[in-house]
């Protein structure tokens, strides 16, 4: 069974998606900011990461710096969310080596192959 | 060196050449009157022949009118005989054998012989000299008489800087008598601020001989200081630098109004500056909306969907079917929300020229089938969508912006063609271009509103209550544009529209 880190501080989007994951098979962890999420990667080495872009404290692009700069982190796939609808934002994120992004809102089945699609 | 002997002439046959060779007349008269000695110059000025004025009284050289004076004063002289110019301050005349009269300039000496007093007159004919300053009075008079009547203020300097003459229309502005203005009186007029200014000018121009040209104030009649354009030009009389010749004239007006032009324009401009930087200000506010919105908008879509989905997977026991409709309709107004938020985003960034195109190689009937699919939940009952390919399958195009264009097309023609009607699509891979035809038997679009069709937010009227932005359209040329491509179309109400693009190949 897969291990999947949603970290994403918005509570009712981080629950529904880690619902659905579950129903979908996967194991799920969440964490509710990228502090928290940095800390849970470290520690639980996920299959992939799910992560939100703009959080308060630490936004997504900090997350994937630090993953990145983690030897126990660096290798892990790693999804960009993101209500964001600017092309900047989703470029930036590609270019710091995210593996693929979901623009919200998004129909679970897409969030699912994408995760199969890295791991 | 050779020894040199004067020549004696003053002896008597030395004075005598003097006498007959003077270029000026000379006449002896004796104490009665009358001429003892004549020159060859004064009997031709006289107009008399030789020796023939020696006898009479020398009062026949007199104009009659002034006989009985000079007769005065000859006695006069006598008493007290000296050495000195004759009547001055007085004009003088003499008349010749035939009458006429003629100005004369005449010095007196004396001498006695032989116990006798004798008068000696030195004549010269100014007749020249008298005409010539006729001719300069005569001339300084018009050019006064110019200067007078010219609109413009004149002025005249001397080769010492010194004014010494403005005509009646300077008097007139200035409100100041002449005697006030010559020399530099006229300086009190210039105002404090522009003086030092001025006499640079001048004293540079005096300097080089040049001609120079000024702008400052000087106080009107009024006691109003007012801006004047001064000039100047050097003047020469027999090459030797004589002073110097202006004239001024009155700009204030044109002046003021000119600092005011000046004033307005820099007002207006930074005006404008604002207003831009007040726009500029406006757009970025805009997109950033666009952009919050963009996010605030997605967040509880986001839930709304999720939720769904999940009900979808909880959906058990009674009023299945309510419940998946109900969910459907849910989801479908999700994506409809989306589609527009999408299209405000993509329209946006058309509009500040943050879109690129990005190509990728594609196979044309694999695409297109995708693109049928796209729109199948829009498909109206027994609704079908023909497919023709022609020429070959792989096509190098921005195929992200292409399933727009496509999928925007053929949701038109699904939403607004009725239940069991036909859509073509026909695409054709051509040497250098690739040429995609929709084709409808849909409502079609009024004739009047054709030349709308492209317009932000522009809905026919004829669209009824189908769900619409009246964007897609818009969006759907600008990509058109942007992949350098033209778009075209074809329609007639009742009948139905085509919309052909030709899209340029990479």
């Amino acid at each position: 069974m897969k291990t999947v880190l949603i970290i994403e501080d918005n509570e009712e989007i981080r629950e529904n998606t880690c619902e659905f994951l579950e129903l979908s098979g996967f194991n799920v962890i969440s964490s509710q900011n990228g502090k928290e999420g940095v800390a849970a990667a470290a520690h639980t080495r996920p299959d992939v990461i799910v992560c939100d872009i703009l959080m308060p404290g630490i936004n997504g692009y900090d997350v994937i710096r630090q993953l990145k700069n983690n030897p126990l982190t660096s290798g892990i796939p790693f999804i960009y969310l993101t209500a964001s609808g600017e092309k900047n934002d989703i470029s930036t994120a590609m270019k710091m080596g995210a593996n693929g992004y979901i623009r919200k809102p998004f129909e679970m089945r897409n969030l699912i192959a994408e995760i199969r699609k890295v791991c | 060196m050779l020894e040199h002997k004067p020549i004696a002439l003053e002896s008597e046959a030395g004075f005598r050449v003097l006498f007959r060779c003077a270029t000026i007349g000379i006449l002896v008269v004796n104490e009665k009157g009358i001429i003892e000695l004549s020159n060859p110059c004064a009997e031709k000025l006289f107009g008399y022949e030789p020796a023939e004025l020696i006898g009479n009284p020398v009062e026949i050289l007199i104009p009659e009118n002034l006989r009985p004076h000079h007769t005065h004063h000859r006695e006069g002289y006598f008493l007290k005989p000296k050495a000195r110019p004759m009547g001055l301050r007085m004009e003088l005349y003499g008349r010749k054998k035939d009458g006429d009269v003629f100005p004369v300039e005449i010095s007196l000496g004396h001498y006695e012989l032989e116990g006798e007093k004798l008068a000696v007159a030195f004549v010269t004919d100014i007749t020249a000299q008298i005409k010539a300053k006729q001719l300069m009075a005569e001339r300084e008079a018009w050019f006064r008489n110019m200067a007078d009547n010219s609109p413009f203020m004149v002025w005249v300097s001397g080769a010492n800087m010194l004014c010494t003459y403005v005509n009646k229309t300077w008097l007139d502005y200035t409100g100041r008598v002449i005697e006030q203005e010559l020399g530099s009186g006229w300086t009190e007029g210039i105002h404090p601020d522009d003086l030092t200014h001025y006499l640079k000018t001048y004293h540079d121009a005096c300097v080089a001989r040049q001609s120079f040209f000024i702008e400052f104030r000087l106080r009107r009649k009024d006691g109003q200081y007012r801006w004047i354009e001064y000039v100047g030009k050097p003047t020469f009389s027999d090459n030797v630098f004589s002073g110097f010749i202006g004239s001024c004239s009155d700009i204030h007006d044109q002046r003021m109004m000119k600092e005011e032009l000046e004033l307005l324009v820099k007002y207006r401009t930074t005006e404008l500056y604002e207003a831009l930087e007040r726009e500029k200000e406006m757009n970025e506010l805009k997109s950033r909306f666009v952009s919050m919105a963009s996010h605030e908008f997605r967040t509880p879509l986001s839930i709304v969907l999720s939720s769904t989905t999940l009900i979808e997977q909880y959906g058990a026991g009674e009023n299945d079917e309510k419940i998946q409709k109900h969910l459907v309709r849910i989801k479908s107004s999700i994506n409809n929300l989306t589609n527009i938020l999408n299209d405000f985003l993509s329209l946006d960034r058309l509009e500040q020229g943050n879109v690129e195109i990005e190509q990728n190689a594609f196979d044309i009937p694999e695409f297109l089938n995708e693109v049928v699919e796209d729109v199948q939940f829009l498909r109206k009952k027994g609704q079908a969508i023909n497919l023709v390919q022609k020429g070959e399958n792989l096509v190098v195009l921005d195929q992200k912006k292409l399933r727009y264009i496509l999928v925007n097309l053929l949701s038109n023609s699904v939403k607004y063609s009725p239940a069991d009607s036909k859509i073509e699509v026909v695409s054709e891979n051509r040497e250098k271009s690739v040429v995609i035809s929709v084709r409808d038997h849909g409502i079609g679009i009024p004739e009047d509103e054709q030349k709308h069709l492209f317009s932000k937010f522009f809905r026919a009227k004829n669209t009824g209550n189908v769900q619409g932005t009246g964007l897609g359209l818009t969006i759907v040329k600008r990509y058109v544009e942007l992949m350098h491509g033209h778009i075209e179309f074809a329609s007639k109400t009742g009948v139905g529209t085509t919309f052909t693009i030709e899209l340029p190949k990479g």
